[in-house]
């Protein structure tokens, strides 16, 4: 049987801009303030009353010739046998070559030790609202909602002067469930599958519709696909 | 009207003036080395201090400029996991090993040049070590052509201006250096031996107005591959433009470029009497005005290479 190679199908007829894909990926790999390893592209055109709306979501495309891992002096940034594009902590240096070769701009880098604002001593409003570092104490974790299943297979919060990007939820995948953003989805408008399989859903959606990728004249065979429109 | 888009990233630039620095370093001190080996290959030992200068000066810059590049670093002591893995595709590790061997070689170079006598090791260490320092001064070229998302430096002519600019700013440094030294131990006076130097250095004058005429001449199909390119090459010019064009075009170009080479060509052209200090006034003008071009040329083109373009959709 052929290995797995996993892709994403987003279906933009189904999306309704609510960003809940957004707020369930910071949640579940417990993303730090200002980052978006899940994240979007809004654009409005034309004059009114013929006036147009769009709303793309955004991840990291997995790249079968992905820039940042042929760039990567370290093999930090790889690809897995499954075909996700990877960052590994361990061997990482810092040296932002991915974030420089990345068309996409999914990959964001710690540049100060990340959830500040929960370190935060200082009180919205002096002696009626608590501090950011008293609601993280009052949670027992680092940081309130800290997810500690996103540990399992990267770093649960990552370190400052390294990069971190969408893993495809690789933790959650490893236990045979979707990514998060996938079961958060209102609208079901994301449909995450194996491209080796014909019979799966991605691959019906693939040939039922035309798709098309962000930035298709980079060569970078990304493995997130948008079918139909907004 | 024009599509409104709006896409929240991490705002850049991600590679900062250290990168431009050790870019910049990196290649004089390669310009530098291949310096003291022409000086060697052409006059042998009667420019023994000069060729000294450039000897030393080559793994000196080098080591500089990856001294910018660890402090722009996240995690600088983890720097040695470049030479555990292997990257063959990525610049940076090529980058990396070369770098190593040139400045472990290019200091074993410049130790042997302690001594008086000829050393026929030297000469030979010294062509095992020219190819690497092409390739070095190469590579800093490549390491921002090969980024194919920033469509500013994914050109040929972004190679072939790294390779030029190492050949201006080593030379520059290597003469700068060498009249300060030069000035320090009392030697800068007029006599014969000074004459008989100005008059040697008379085909380095020339080799550095060619260089900085062919530097120009690939500026020129720089900007003309990307106002002349697809529509990302011309986004890209117009934002790197709109942001550094004064320090590319004033500073780069005119300072470091256009004002040194007629102060060159009448330097290295012009016969009969001279007045040798002012000669030698001259050459550290224009030396000092191409190493502040080629600081601020190296520094405008990484910055603007990461300029913010216009989000490309699904349109």
């Amino acid at each position: 049987m052929a290995k797995k190679r996993y892709g994403m199908v987003i279906d933009l007829h189904r999306c309704v801009g609510c960003s809940a894909c957004d707020i369930a990926c910071k949640t579940e790999n417990n993303v730090p303030e200002g980052f978006h390893w899940s994240n979007h592209i809004i654009e409005t055109s034309g004059t009114f009353p013929n006036v147009r709306y769009r709303y793309i979501p955004t991840l990291c495309n997995h790249c079968e010739d992905a820039p940042c891992v042929a760039n990567c002096p370290t093999t930090a940034m790889h690809k897995s046998e499954e075909g996700l594009t990877l960052h590994d902590p361990d061997l990482c240096i810092g040296c932002m070559t991915c974030m420089v070769s990345c068309p996409y701009g999914v990959i964001y880098r710690n540049e100060v030790t990340p959830h500040a604002e929960w370190r935060d001593e200082s009180a919205a409003i002096p002696g009626c609202t608590s501090s950011g570092r008293e609601v993280a104490a009052k949670s027992g974790e680092s940081i309130p909602n800290y997810n500690p299943a996103r540990a399992e297979t990267y770093p649960g919060i990552r370190e400052v002067g390294l990069p971190e990007k969408c893993t495809m939820c690789d933790h959650r995948l490893a236990k045979g469930e979707l990514p998060w953003c996938v079961e958060s989805c209102p609208a079901g408008a994301r449909i995450f599958g194996d491209l080796n399989d014909p019979e799966s859903p991605l691959s019906r959606a693939l040939a039922k519709h035309a798709p098309r990728v962000l930035q298709k004249d980079k060569g970078t065979k990304p493995k997130v696909f948008y079918i139909r429109d907004y | 009207m024009d599509p409104e888009v709006v896409y929240n990233i991490q705002a850049g630039p991600y590679w900062d003036w250290r990168v431009a620095m050790d870019l910049f370093l990196g290649g004089a001190g390669v310009g530098a080395f291949l310096f003291a080996i022409g000086l060697h290959e052409a006059f042998r030992a009667r420019y023994r201090r000069i060729t000294q200068t450039a000897a030393w000066l080559a793994p000196i810059l080098v080591i500089g400029g990856l001294l910018f590049l660890l402090a722009k670093l996240g995690r600088p002591m983890h720097l040695w996991l470049t030479f555990t893995r292997f990257a063959p595709t990525s610049p940076l590790w090529w980058g990396g090993i070369f770098q190593t061997f040139f400045v472990i070689g290019s200091i074993w170079h410049a130790w042997k040049w302690r001594i008086e006598e000829p050393d026929p090791g030297r000469r030979r260490l010294g062509w095992v070590l020219t190819p690497i320092a092409i390739i070095v001064g190469a590579y800093h070229g490549l390491l921002l052509a090969v980024v194919t998302a920033r469509p500013l430096w994914n050109t040929g002519p972004t190679v072939v201006a790294a390779l030029l600019a190492f050949i201006t700013t080593g030379i520059a440094a290597v003469m700068l250096t060498h009249l300060i030294r030069m000035k320090v131990s009392g030697r800068l006076v007029p006599g014969e031996h000074l004459d008989t130097f100005l008059t040697d250095m008379r085909p380095v004058g020339n080799i550095l107005l060619a260089a900085l005429t062919l530097q120009l001449g690939t500026f020129f199909l720089w900007w003309l591959s990307l106002s002349f390119g697809d529509l990302q090459d011309q986004q890209a010019l117009a934002a790197a433009n709109e942001s550094y064009g004064t320090m590319f075009w004033t500073v780069g170009i005119g300072l470091g470029l256009i004002v040194p080479l007629p102060l060159l060509a009448f330097i290295t052209w012009r016969n009969g009497e001279r007045n040798r200090l002012t000669h030698v006034r001259a050459i550290l003008v224009s030396c000092l005005l191409i190493l502040i071009g080629g600081y601020f040329f190296r520094l405008a083109v990484v910055l603007g290479g990461q300029a913010q373009l216009p989000v490309p959709t699904l349109s």
